[in-house]
């Protein structure tokens, strides 16, 4: 079974489309700060909200150029489901774009809990990971078109739990990858696993 | 308006840190004995089989199963006896983590006209045999 990248993994695109609309309304702010009689504090205001939809767009950014580099993996299991307890082989390509030296890859097993509850007017959302597994490929360098190809042995853990999900709490099976690029920003990557109860 | 809500299972063969626990998919059976302290003219009474979150998130429930067991007059210090029997779900397993526990418990529900209802629980692990509860990343390893 191929799995499918985590929906919650976002998109360079879709944080550049955010990050657009949140320095134009932004914007709005300043302009009016600074041209009718609303003054300092809310050119201020608004600059500040500007410095942050900078940060979103330089985020994004990240994500773009570590794109470049790598191209989105590739991760087969090797059971069409899985049940807790199953042991199951883990099939990882990832083909490079680009030149590059990896300090490392992390694969990792995860499951994450994810609670979300209000504050006010505010909504909340904490999440807690247990790393399961984690496997780690060396450093190397790869050139364009090379691809990296890793099976792994994992096992959801007889003890553990399987994937559940209400209106406010959330457990996720999750395989990640984390490609770490020297002097160039890091490829991350989620994937959901649904685990059956056995 | 209040009253004394006793919850018994039947054949508990194992116990999770003091609580019964039963297999999923398995038969839970029980009794329900209520004794009013008063004369209590109830709607109803409800078992209910239901699990519920507890945690830092806000809390979701399921009612996974209900059975309406009595409608009619209740007399003070007159005990009533009432069984119930449920066929327990493949999930979600009772879970304590860090964020999030899922608790399971047969409620009892007292349906009083023009009054608040009377509640009474007793909680019970859904797993299967051999599972932990407490889930530390540590001892999966």
């Amino acid at each position: 079974m191929q799995l499918t990248r985590s929906k919650s993994s976002g998109s360079a695109a879709a944080l550049f489309f955010f990050a657009l609309l949140w320095n134009a309304i932004s914007l709005v702010f300043v302009v009016i700060g600074f041209t009718t009689d609303a003054g300092i504090p809310f050119a201020l205001c608004g600059l500040s909200f500007l410095g942050i939809g900078l940060l979103i767009v330089s985020a994004g950014v990240r994500m773009m150029m570590a794109s470049w580099k790598v191209a989105d993996p590739d991760l087969w299991i090797s059971l069409p489901e899985l049940r807790v307890g199953d042991k199951f082989k883990l099939t990882y390509r990832q083909k490079f774009k680009g030149r590059a030296n990896v300090n490392h890859i992390t694969l990792k097993l995860v499951l994450r809990e994810s609670a979300t509850y209000q504050r006010g007017t505010d909504t909340v959302t904490v999440t807690h990971d247990y790393d399961i597994k984690e496997s780690h490929l060396p450093a190397r360098h790869y050139n364009a078109g090379e691809t990296i190809s890793q099976e792994l042995d994992l096992q959801i853990p007889p003890s553990s739990m399987h994937t559940f999900k209400s209106r406010h709490n959330e457990l996720r099976w999750l395989l990640t990858v984390d490609v770490d690029i020297a002097d160039w920003p890091d490829f991350e990557r989620a994937y959901d696993v649904t685990v059956l109860p056995s | 308006m209040s009253a004394d809500i006793v919850i018994n299972f039947d054949a508990v063969t194992d116990l999770l840190g003091g609580v019964p626990r039963f297999d999923p998919s398995s038969t839970i059976r029980g009794s329900v004995q209520i004794v009013p302290h008063s004369n209590v003219n109830c709607r109803h009474i409800y078992v209910a089989l239901v699990w519920r979150t507890e945690g830092r998130g806000d809390r979701d429930t399921g009612v996974v199963s209900q059975l309406d067991i009595y409608q009619g007059r209740l007399d003070a210090g007159v005990p009533t006896y009432h069984d119930f029997s449920f066929t327990l779900p493949r999930g979600p397993w009772s879970y304590a983590g860090h964020y999030i526990n899922i608790i399971w418990q047969i409620l009892v529900t007292i349906d009083v006209p023009r009054a608040k209802d009377i509640h009474g629980g007793l909680r019970f692990i859904l797993s299967p045999a051999g599972r932990s509860l407490s889930f530390q990343a540590a001892a999966l390893r």
